[in-house]
């Protein structure tokens, strides 16, 4: 860990040689004006940067878990296995993802909880994260459907990032979280100015306001000892509304369920691994036609008890960072938080 | 960051010495009676099919069709009994409509009407069975192959 | 539109009083502004919580036959729904393939003067936050920290309901009656008369454009009334017709199966639209079939119960000049 975080400052209209700085050593993914923040991009110059978004759609897991990833290639006539090129960078040069909202920062230091940690370790993951920089903001300016504080993040959270922006009235306030953080800006050094106590007071102010704009809808320490009741009756009535679509797991940075899959053409074959979502039926089901989660019920149970029950068991987390995209692009508006609330007044 | 997987896959030009494969659905009782006697009554006709006995031309499902496409096949051919004629009295017209509108898709779509095609063969009619395989393969030839959908990957890695 | 929400309240409570229903199916005010969310409510729940507004986008048709197994025993009562035009054909078109019977649904039907698209509202407020909305007749008003916005209800009305021709339910139990704007209905629908006049290589390119967006998350599927399947084509195993990577290939497959299933079959009800998190257009795909449906077969899905569905019958004189003749 860092001995000291330091706070720096970058006036804004010094931003455009600090990104030019980075872009000499780090190619730079991030929410850009052109495909109106979908996903993470790699970004060429400065103002093809989205700072005012709210969230990309698809959140950053896609970034270091693709949705499609071949793990190898086979040849059944030539006998012979290739391994894959990791798409670490082709220019051997270091990744940053710039401009991640603080909940996704989260997200990924949950997932290196389940890919990156000591045994075992996933090489396609570890590769990708190992080579990437997280370069968070920090949201001034939340939306209506975010639930961060709710569940452990917040608006200025520094989980999971190395560097988190602040933006204050004409300027930038940078926190170095990491080593890796410190590192990265050494390049643009010249450029950083030491944050006096009136930029760090402004910025306390700033978070204050940010943070007043949350509402606190549940408790997710108590919400676990809640969930420990498997049979509960609720679970007979909370799903009845939901299609069983992919969009909650889909969209959602923590949710990190897989496949892994053979496909042939004549002789040359691939193993893939490919998301897969909890709320489908072919999830579980097994080869002999029995389905041990035969119905929406079982499914969304699964869903909501791995994100707050078994993870904080498992992981010491709940897996959610109150991102609210599966709040916002649900087509029947199931919304977790009202979910949450009807749990938790349960008796 | 963009999959390999993902990328656009561009029309070919490469029309010159270009044999289509073309697979050929066709119904037990009279194509692929029609095709047996064109063998028999030897009419020449072109190699580039691959016949799929089916117990009618009502058995098709839109689905074998557009998966033989996205398998690797240039053009596909079904072929059934003349209305009137079909063994099970009206499978052929069920059929007939499913294929109008599946053809009126694919074309919407922007396939190439030529691609799947859609034809009467009797028991009786080997010569017929001969010239509408000629036609079929004239047609795809003209396209080229069709590569914009079929499914593929891209062999890259160090071999291990 | 108060007016009818009350109807439907002391409609809904009078059914439930009357024993005659054990469950009722319709919206509540969502939790977001611009939506509402699906509401199953039975005899305890709080039916003053049902709302009808212009935000009432779900097909409701879709839990239908999922709650009501198809042999269901004759003690247990029908299950309330509320429908609007869409939603009846999707019931219509449910009934005539025998996946529900009539007689286990009690159908408040409503005259729909069409929903509006949030997303068309939302992509004008540049990301300014909703704090209320006020609705009358005609238009939405959106209330914004700095102000409001008016926005006329015609103009941002979903694509379906922009050209539909039935907003009244083709079948109800009770029907209620409200505004209907007085629509013309076109056929062939513009967009796809101007997407078929575009160059062949354009089209795929487009459709090409619009499917890579798709993340398979399967909520065009799910949010569609008429695809009842028990087992979709997309999650067979044996055999196996679609792999399951993101590539191209496999999208273009999957969109294509799934929109020809629908012919002739799909009511045009949008609901795969909005149900879409991509914004993929899906519309200009699958309405073409119910135009061709028309005008090949005559055939109308949803509107009566009588006729056949178009691909379950056939005349010994339908056309057949799209068939291959020797040269």
């Amino acid at each position: 860990m860092l001995k000291e975080k330091r706070n720096l400052m970058l006036y804004k209209q010094d931003f455009e040689k600090f990104f030019r700085l980075l872009s000499e050593t780090f190619t730079i993914f991030g929410p850009s004006k052109t495909d109106g923040s979908r996903s993470f991009t790699k970004i060429d110059a400065s103002d093809e940067i989205a700072f005012d978004y709210e969230n990309t759609k698809m959140s950053l897991k896609e970034f270091f878990f693709p949705q499609t990833e071949t793990l190898f290639f086979f040849d059944t006539e030539k006998n012979e296995v290739k391994q894959t090129d990791v798409e670490t960078n082709k220019h051997d040069k270091q990744n940053i993802l710039f401009g991640v909202r603080p909940c996704d920062a989260m997200s990924i230091s949950f997932l290196d909880k389940v890919f990156n940690a000591n045994n075992p370790q996933d090489l396609y993951y570890t590769r990708r994260r190992k080579s990437t920089r997280i370069v968070s903001f920090a949201c001034t300016n939340p939306a209506s459907t975010c639930f961060c504080t709710s569940v452990g993040c917040g608006p200025d959270s520094e989980t999971g990032a190395d560097i988190i922006f602040f933006e204050l009235n004409g300027r930038y306030f940078i926190k170095t979280v990491t080593p890796e953080g410190e590192k990265t800006i050494k390049s643009a050094e010249k450029l950083l100015n030491p944050a006096t106590k009136n930029d760090i007071e402004e910025k306390v102010h700033l978070m204050k306001t940010a943070n007043s704009n949350l509402k606190k809808i549940f408790d997710s320490g108590n919400l676990q000892k809640k969930l420990d009741n498997f049979n509960a009756p609720y679970w007979g009535k909370l799903h009845r509304k939901c299609l069983g679509c992919g969009i909650c797991t889909y969209l959602c940075p923590t949710c990190h369920c897989f496949d892994i899959t053979d496909e042939v053409i004549k002789s040359n074959g691939r193993r893939i691994r490919t998301w897969d979502s909890c709320m489908f039926s072919l999830f579980t089901l097994h080869a002999s036609g029995h389905n041990p989660r035969p119905t929406q019920k079982e499914r969304m149970r699964q869903r909501i008890m791995h994100k707050f029950n078994y993870a904080p068991k498992y992981y010491g987390k709940t897996f959610c960072v109150g991102c609210g995209r599966c709040v916002i692009y649900c087509p029947v508006n199931m919304d977790i938080r009202d979910v949450m609330k009807e749990i938790m007044e349960e008796r | 960051m963009k999959q390999s997987d993902n990328k656009t896959i561009r029309r070919s030009d490469d029309k010159t010495n270009y044999e289509p494969k073309i697979v050929a659905f066709l119904c037990n009782w009279c194509s692929y009676a029609g095709a047996d006697l064109a063998g028999v009554s030897r009419f020449q006709y072109p190699p580039n099919i691959r016949v799929i006995r089916v117990p009618c031309s009502g058995r098709i499902n839109p689905l074998y069709i557009i998966k033989a496409l996205q398998s690797g096949v240039d053009g596909v051919l079904v072929s059934g009994c003349h209305p009137g004629d079909c063994h099970y009295i009206s499978g052929n017209l069920f059929a007939r409509r499913k294929f109008a509108l599946m053809k009126k898709f694919l074309d919407y779509l922007g396939i190439e009407p030529e691609r799947v095609q859609f034809s009467w063969v009797s028991a009786a009619e080997g010569a017929r069975f001969a010239e509408i395989i000629k036609k079929v393969t004239n047609d795809i030839k003209k396209l080229g192959p069709l590569t914009y959908f079929r499914k593929d990957f891209e062999k890259t890695g160090k071999v291990l | 539109m108060r007016q009818i929400e009350y109807e439907i309240i002391n409609t809904v409570e009078k059914l439930f009083a009357d024993k005659k229903i054990d469950i009722f199916i319709g919206y509540k005010k969502g939790t977001l502004s611009l939506q509402t969310s699906p509401y199953f409510l039975s005899e305890q729940d709080d039916v003053r919580k049902l709302v009808w507004n212009s935000f009432c986008s779900n097909n409701l048709a879709v839990f239908i036959p999922r709650i009501i197994p198809n042999s269901k025993s004759k003690e247990s009562k029908p299950v309330g729904i509320l429908c609007k035009g869409c939603d009846s054909r999707s019931l219509v078109g449910l009934i005539k393939e025998k996946q529900i019977n009539r007689d286990n649904l009690f159908i408040i039907g409503i005259s729909c003067p069409g929903i509006v698209d949030r997303r068309k509202i939302l992509s004008r407020l540049d990301g300014k936050e909703i704090i209320g909305i006020d609705e009358d007749a005609d238009s939405i008003v959106v209330k914004l920290k700095d102000g409001e916005k008016r926005f006329e209800k015609e103009e941002y009305l979903c694509e379906s309901c922009l050209n539909c021709a039935h907003p009244t339910p083709s079948i109800y139990d009770v029907l209620i009656r409200g505004a209907v704007y007085s629509l013309q209905a076109i056929t062939p629908d513009p967009i796809t008369k101007d997407f078929s006049s575009k160059p062949r290589e354009e089209r795929w390119k487009i459709f090409e454009t619009e499917v890579s967006k798709c993340i398979r998350c399967y909520a065009c599927r799910d949010a569609c009334p008429n695809c009842y399947c028990k087992e979709c084509f997309a999650e067979q195993t044996k055999p196996q017709w679609l792999g399951v990577s993101k590539g191209l290939s496999e999208v273009i497959f999957y969109h294509i199966v799934r929109i020809l299933h629908q012919a002739g079959r799909c009511v045009d009800c949008g609901a795969c639209v909005r149900a879409c998190p991509m914004d993929i257009n899906l519309r200009l795909f699958t309405r073409v079939m119910v135009d061709e449906v028309k005008e090949r077969f005559g055939y109308e899905p949803g509107i009566s119960l009588k006729d056949t569905p178009p691909l379950a019958t056939f005349s010994a004189d339908d056309k057949q000049e799209f068939m291959t003749e020797p040269e």
